[in-house]
């Protein structure tokens, strides 16, 4: 999705304090982007886990 | 007028058709727009412009861009001076346009032709602004719904999570985004 890049200039502040925040989605999500739908749902899901990362989304992209 | 330095006479059914004129010298979208010029001229004159019912049949029809945003300012402007003013179009997204225009919400009604078998059609409301919203604005009233009222099937909102901090990223850092994309 975003690597890291702290240094590039025209990444405005506000997205390079949500890198790390950024990253857990990333890393949180990845495992259930997946083209085969079964897989998906084979998959564990926590609703809470899931609304936390939902919150954490919309506090970087706002509302 | 004058259209490319040249002058371009009306004309009439009688003109030849090797004579530059209106008939064979406007592009479609120039005609349907003069027409609605016209039209909107001899309203603007109507004495009894205030208790008529106008009716838009497709007018953004063959419009360029520019062309279209008049038509919606004017449609807007007519439609505030007139009793009724129906628009019909197949362009969702301008219908949008005009639908988001400051009216009051009890002054503006989005109606939509439903076929129902093979033969019949319905007139049923329309609801206008989830049919015309962006993905990412879908996606975002997903994400809304379930972290205000834990609405929404867990595994199609985890789906909706990337393209929403996708989308962002391209709008407030494009170079960088586009730059990862390479």
């Amino acid at each position: 999705m975003l690597g890291r890049n702290r240094d590039v200039e025209q990444v405005p502040q506000a997205l390079k304090e949500a890198y790390d925040d950024i990253d857990d989605i990333n890393t949180y999500t990845r495992q259930y982007m997946h083209g085969d739908p079964n897989y998906i749902q084979g998959k564990r899901l926590s609703s809470d886990e899931l609304a936390g990362f939902v919150e954490k989304t919309l506090l970087i992209v706002g509302r | 007028m004058i259209i490319d330095e040249t002058v371009v006479e009306m004309g009439n059914a009688d003109t030849p058709i090797n004579q530059p004129s209106f008939k064979n010298t406007l592009s479609a979208g120039d005609k349907s727009t003069l027409a609605l010029a016209f039209f909107m001229a001899e309203l603007a004159k109507d004495p009894h412009k205030a208790e008529t019912i106008v009716v838009f049949d497709d007018p953004f029809n063959s419009q360029d861009h520019y062309r279209r945003t008049c038509t919606i300012t004017e449609i807007r402007r007519c439609g505030i001076g007139v009793e009724q003013a129906v628009v019909m179009s197949h362009d969702r997204h301008f219908l949008r346009e005009i639908w988001d225009l400051p009216l009051p919400p009890e002054h503006r009604k989005a109606l939509e032709l439903v076929a129902v078998g093979k033969r019949d059609t319905v007139i049923a409301p329309w609801n206008i602004e989830n049919d015309t919203e962006s993905d990412d604005a879908a996606n975002r009233r997903m994400l809304n719904a379930y972290h205000a009222k834990r609405e929404g099937e867990p595994r199609d909102v985890i789906q909706k999570i990337r393209p929403v901090i996708e989308t962002h990223i391209r709008r407030i850092a494009p170079v960088e985004m586009e730059r990862r994309q390479r």
